[in-house]
């Protein structure tokens, strides 16, 4: 009796001291991750938008007492909408003073200029939102949880074919990830049988589209495709209505504050995006969106989801590693974990998967329409 | 030919923003001799003042009436509290030059922090498009270019006319003189603060509506309000106007034949040029200081 | 730490761009807008060449000196033709073009994409990769860099640009080509901006048009604003200041939207406030220790003395006042043959035709508006003449550059003075000196002895100057000190160090008392018996009376009399044009 007590008690003992022994040195005191994004200049929308995502998952999670009881922390840089230095700058912080083994990017140039940090001192690299046709295989840590405009733009090339088109004009960004797409479009485009009538590459971000939308119209087209994103399609959209253009206009991005721009003249418009729909039907979008629009009052678009579903995609990866046990909170073991897990939950509904090949993704693209205002979701795509 | 047709009315419509712009820095400087970087900033204060009106549930004129407001108001204010400050201070053009700078940063950027830095439209111009065979616009380009003329043809009256206009030009002409014969220099650079910024309002109202307003639009309007006075002349206010309308034309019809992605740099290239062979400007009859 | 070495690298490199940048504008003034075009085009240049040819780093650093220089030279015609606003609007509009090509040349520069890939540097063979490495390679560079300007700037040519930077007119009336100059300052500050450009481009590995915008050009501005113009190490000071405050604002814990917007409003803010209550900066011009000690070392008066006495001991007062080419006097100095100006529709020199002899002093009389002193501007080369021809010493002058006739043997005086105000009454006599070998990059990066030579000889040549008018206790004293009397006798002592044979003075006795003239006037007849040949343009009848010994007569542009002092005073209808009696 005495000693089936000791034993017992030397058993309850030693697993108490295994659950609650003090942090092996594994453990950290929190989950400290990272984050650079345009949080000044033209583009702070993006950067307030994007970090608005990750907030509201990382709330979510603290909320219920974090990861294994580590909260999480983020550490937000400004790479004041695409200067590299201040990418390398902000990440050199990240890095070797707050220490982050993960962190969110954005945009294709401040995300080049870190990589090799990021190469060299193993930290992961989370992409949600750019989508240079650069950032392919730019560095086994990046991964990007969105789909390639290149994707995109043949998706719509596949749209265009179906509803009869042959001569396309085309207005897109004048960076790597308009031209990329373009170049990439244009000769599947000539295959199917289409030509190209125009091509007009604009500064990103101009508010007049006068110029280039006027040798459009004098090409005279069957559409116009739009190789942009954030909110300059609206502002196009806009323009070329109001100057007396009718033909149909497809692009690659919807975000609802350039549609309240476009107003009435976005009718029509058709776009071929991440399938992330606020009025889905999903349960875990509709949780999002709730969540979201509790703390920021607005319905999140597609990018805030994109940072969103990385937190929850971090947990995956967290728990993987940990579960292997040794020291797991770095670079090297989370993107390890990315890997072997590959297919992750995605907020769109569905999943996400990644290719460990080249850091990209496949996600649900989908076609949406514009009327009254309001993206109607028309169909799932499946690019060739 | 369809294409350069087009072309001509896009640099119409643009060229009638740049007169704006051209001509109320032009009567500031010409006044006043302070190389106004901060107009910019007045810029970005009308277009989000109208904004801004408008968000309070006020009609479009009203909105505009709030623009003009805002803009009045900054512009003297820059004027009673920083420049004469410096001039009294006897700071040289670049120590006023750097102040304006620095306010412009200072208000683009309190802007972007209070309204985020996505364009913010102006709604309730009725736009109707106007086509001409193949050439397309719409009324408001037309209402822009009234608006350049209307403006130009006032402001022209009232330097011409009324006495006030007169005392203003006796001191673009000779500030010295001027205050010798008892006119009141530092009232008539507050006035010329006020007229100047009273006219790049309807500009600023005109583009938000066309575009949205965004905070680094101050930037793109001081750049343009001193360009078509460089070229044009400084104190010639038709010189302005009229430089401001080729500037439009130049960067419109300049990039028919070569690729659009060039537009931006035309304007300063047509400037370097105009400097190059004439560095008074194409119509200026003040010589720049250093005259023995 | 890595982020602490980093942060030393980015202060490195924007020293570097500080110290270019404040010799163009701390130093000569020119407002120009173009600096970060310079960083650029540098980087540019040194990135391709490493992606593409995979070139040296040193070698890359070269070859953009040299691109840059010669761009800078580009801008440099135009934007040197204009002055203050139109400089401002010149380079602002280079920088932008320079931007626009960098954006849109897409096969060369890949345009907003950037260029990535760019190889780290290496020497012998030694690869420089981590922050740690980086360190004393920037490093030296950046000292390589500071003594060059700090050479520059304490050197003869640093002396003309800061004279030119106070009155451009002046510098050039005393012989300075003030174009000449302003070319050499921007393509210097241009080819080191480069270096700059290259060692950021080795070192981010990637570069894109967003690094060299009009912002960035602020930041520089910034940098040399308010660490001090026209300071050696205010660059150095302020590159400290904004790197370091800039990186301390990213560990303010409040929401990153507002702190970027708070870090740009800052900024807006200190450039403001600098501008209202330190617009020289935290180290002004003049507040550097190491300025103070130059100061001590110069000569007092007592040394002036001797260096004056000295020279007359040693029978060589002629040495203060010889002709220029050392030739032999000749008898007409200056010949005006029907010379004419007109500005628009008026004639305000007309027809004038005059000759004058070596050692007269001949006294320029006439109503307001005469055209006196533009006959000065046209003599001295500032206006060409519409018609007609002027010889000096048998040669023909009449569309010679001013700077170069000051060179030849004439010199003038300004009605307002046009002293360097911010120089010191040494320095000010120095500029004036012709011929130094230390006003050119090339004398003082090459022959650093002749230089030394010559600026000792200068100095105790201007003392003895200085001596001639009475003011060699005040050497070290700036300009803008002095009393106005003061000022009037630096200004003559200033034009007689030019070494001129014919000395037009322009008022000379305008505002001061009598008793300074009694002082100053023996002095400038004295300078006759050294050969020189002077013209006075006076309205003081006594002044006239006393000194000269010729009038000429000068009315709405015309020469209409010309006489002894006592023939034109008699003269009833000329007393009536000057005096309307």
């Amino acid at each position: 009796m005495k000693r089936s007590i000791s034993i017992g008690s030397l058993i309850i003992i030693f697993s108490l001291l295994v659950i609650y022994s003090p942090s092996t040195g594994a453990d950290p005191k929190e989950y400290k991750i990272g984050a650079i994004l345009a949080m000044t200049g033209a583009g702070a929308w993006y950067g307030q938008v994007m970090s608005q995502g990750f907030l509201t998952a990382l709330d979510e999670i603290n909320a219920q007492g974090g990861i294994g009881g580590i909260k999480f922390k983020a550490v937000i840089e400004d790479h004041q909408s695409g200067s590299g230095a201040a990418a390398i700058s902000g990440f050199n912080k990240l890095v070797n003073v707050d220490k982050v083994p993960f962190s969110f990017t954005s945009y294709t140039a401040p995300t080049l200029s870190i990589i090799p940090v990021a190469n060299e001192k193993h930290v992961l690299l989370l992409n949600g939102g750019a989508v240079g046709p650069k950032l392919v295989k730019a560095s086994p840590y990046l991964f990007n949880n969105r789909m390639l405009a290149v994707m995109h733009g043949l998706g719509l090339a596949q749209r265009a074919k179906e509803r009869g088109f042959t001569k396309m004009a085309a207005l897109f960004w004048n960076d790597d990830a308009g031209i990329g797409t373009h170049k990439f479009v244009e000769p599947r485009w000539k295959a199917m049988g289409g030509t190209v009538v125009a091509a007009e590459a604009h500064p990103i971000g101009t508010t007049d589209y006068k110029p280039y939308l006027s040798k459009i119209m004098a090409a005279n087209p069957d559409f116009l495709a739009l190789w942009q994103w954030g909110k300059d399609w609206g502002i196009a959209v806009k323009q070329a209505r109001e100057m007396g253009f009718t033909k149909p206009i497809m692009g690659i991005e919807f975000t609802p504050d350039a549609a309240k721009i476009a107003g009435a003249t976005a009718d029509g418009y058709e776009a071929v995006t991440d399938y992330f729909d606020p009025k889905g039907t999903d349960s875990w979008t509709q949780k999002f969106v709730a969540s979201y629009k509790a703390k920021y009052k607005n319905e999140p678009e597609f990018y805030a989801a994109n940072y969103y579903e990385g937190v929850y995609i971090l947990t995956e990866l967290i728990k993987k590693a940990k579960a292997k046990g040794g020291d797991y909170w770095n670079g090297k073991a989370l993107r390890e974990a990315l890997i072997e897990i590959k297919r992750f939950p995605s907020v769109y509904g569905g999943y996400v998967e990644f290719n460990p090949e080249d850091g990209t993704c496949k996600k649900k693209t989908a076609l949406f329409v514009v009327k009254g205002g309001e993206r109607i979701f028309q169909k799932y795509l499946e690019i060739q | 030919m369809d294409l350069f047709w087009q072309l001509v009315i896009n640099g119409l419509s643009l060229g009638s923003i740049y007169l704006i712009l051209g001509i109320s820095w032009g009567l500031i400087f010409a006044v006043t001799r302070t190389f106004h970087f901060a107009h910019g900033a007045t810029f970005v204060v009308a277009a989000y003042a109208a904004y801004l009106g408008q968000q309070m549930g006020g009609h479009l004129i009203l909105a505009a009436l709030a623009g003009i407001i805002g803009a009045v108001l900054f512009g003297l204010a820059i004027e009673r509290f920083l420049y004469r400050y410096l001039r009294r201070a006897f700071a040289t053009p670049l120590v006023i030059f750097i102040a304006a700078l620095g306010t412009l940063i200072t208000v683009e950027n309190f802007i972007a922090m209070g309204f985020g830095t996505d364009a913010k439209p102006l709604e309730g111009f009725p736009i109707k498009v106007i086509k001409i065979g193949r050439v397309g616009f719409n009324n408001l380009h037309v209402f822009m270019f009234v608006t350049a003329a209307v403006l130009l043809i006032g402001l022209i009256f009232y330097l011409r006319r009324t006495k006030n206009g007169k005392a203003l030009r006796a001191v673009i002409s000779n500030p010295e003189m001027a205050e010798v014969l008892g006119i009141d220099v530092q009232k008539y650079f507050l006035l010329a603060f006020g007229i100047g910024s009273f006219l790049i309002a309807p500009a600023a109202v005109l583009v938000t509506i066309e575009r949205g307003a965004t905070p680094d639009l101050g930037h793109w309007a001081i750049l343009y309000s001193f360009m078509p006075v460089i070229i044009g002349g400084i104190g010639s206010i038709p010189g302005a106007a009229l430089a401001g309308i080729i500037i439009g034309l130049a960067e419109s019809i300049g990039i028919w034949k070569i690729s659009s992605q060039w537009q931006l740099g035309i304007a300063f290239v047509v400037l370097v040029i105009v400097l190059i062979i004439k560095p008074t400007g194409l119509f200026g009859f003040r010589v720049y200081r250093g005259k023995i | 730490m890595d982020y602490l070495l980093h942060i030393l690298i980015m202060i490195f490199i924007y020293a570097i761009l500080g110290l270019s940048f404040n010799l163009i504008l701390g130093y000569t003034g020119l407002i120009a807008m173009c600096h970060a075009a310079f960083f650029a085009i540098g980087a540019y240049t040194s990135a391709l060449l490493g992606i593409h040819f995979g070139t040296n780093f040193l070698i890359g650093i070269l070859a953009g000196m040299v691109i840059t220089g010669m761009v800078s030279l580009l801008v440099a015609i135009p934007a040197i033709r204009v002055r203050d606003e139109y400089l401002i609007v010149t380079t602002l509009a280079l920088l932008m073009i320079v931007y626009t090509i960098l954006m849109n040349w897409i096969d060369l520069t890949r345009g907003a994409a950037g260029l990535s890939g760019i190889p780290r540097p290496s020497i012998w063979g030694y690869q420089i990769s981590t922050p740690f490495s980086f360190v004393p390679l920037l490093g030296g560079f950046a000292i390589l860099c500071f003594l060059i300007c700090w050479r520059i700037v304490h050197s003869p040519f640093g002396r003309v640009l800061r004279a030119i930077r106070e009155d451009e007119i002046a510098a050039e009336s005393l012989g300075k080509n003030v174009r000449a100059f302003k070319i050499w300052v921007f393509v210097a500050g241009g080819a080191l901006a480069a270096i700059a450009g290259s060692l950021f481009a080795h070192y981010m590995t990637y570069i894109s048009p967003a690094n060299f915008t009009i912002n960035d050009t602020i930041l520089i501005f910034a940098i040399v604003i308010i660490g001090g113009v026209a300071n050696a190490w205010g660059p150095v000071l302020g590159a400290v200041i904004l790197v370091s405050v800039m990186e301390a604002l990213r560990f303010l814990e409040i929401s990153p939207v507002i702190v970027g917007f708070t870090r740009q409003i800052a900024y807006g803010l200190v450039l403001i406030i600098f501008m209202c209550f330190r617009p020289h900066g935290f180290l002004g011009e003049f507040v550097t220790a190491i300025k103070r000690k130059e100061e001590k070392k110069i000569n007092s008066a007592t040394n002036a003395e001797k260096a004056f006495s000295a020279l007359s001991q040693r029978g060589k007062v002629e040495e203060l006042f010889q002709f220029p080419n050392g030739s032999a006097k000749s008898a007409t100095i200056l010949q005006l043959a029907g010379v004419s100006k007109s500005f628009g529709g008026l004639k305000a020199v007309n027809q004038c035709s005059l000759d004058l002899q070596t050692g007269e002093i001949i006294g320029l009389i006439g109503p307001n508006g005469a055209g006196k002193t533009t006959l000065f501007n046209v003599i001295t080369g500032f206006y060409s003449p519409d018609e007609g021809s002027i010889k000096f010493a048998g040669k023909d002058i009449t569309n010679l550059p001013a700077h170069q006739i000051t060179n030849l043997g004439i010199a003038r005086s300004f009605q307002d003075l046009r002293l360097f105000a911010h120089l010191t009454v040494l320095d000010n006599v120095l500029v004036a000196r012709p011929r130094q070998t230390g006003e050119s990059l090339v004398g003082i990066f090459l022959h650093f002895q002749r230089v030394a030579k010559e600026e000792k000889e200068n100095r105790q040549k201007a003392m003895a100057y200085l001596e001639f008018v009475g003011l060699a206790d005040r050497a070290e004293e700036l300009a803008v000190n002095l009393s106005y009397a003061e000022q009037k006798l630096l200004s003559l002592a200033r034009l007689l160090a030019t070494e001129a044979q014919l000395i037009l003075l322009d008022e000379p006795a305008s505002g001061l008392d009598p008793k300074v003239m009694e002082d100053l006037f023996p002095l400038v007849k004295e300078l006759v018996k050294y050969g020189k040949t002077i013209c006075i343009v006076e309205h003081n009848m006594e002044v006239i009376r006393a000194m000269v010994d010729e009038i000429v007569f000068l009315n709405a542009g015309r020469i209409i009399a010309r006489g002894s002092p006592e023939e034109i005073m008699k003269s009833p209808e000329l007393a009536e044009i000057y005096f309307g009696v």
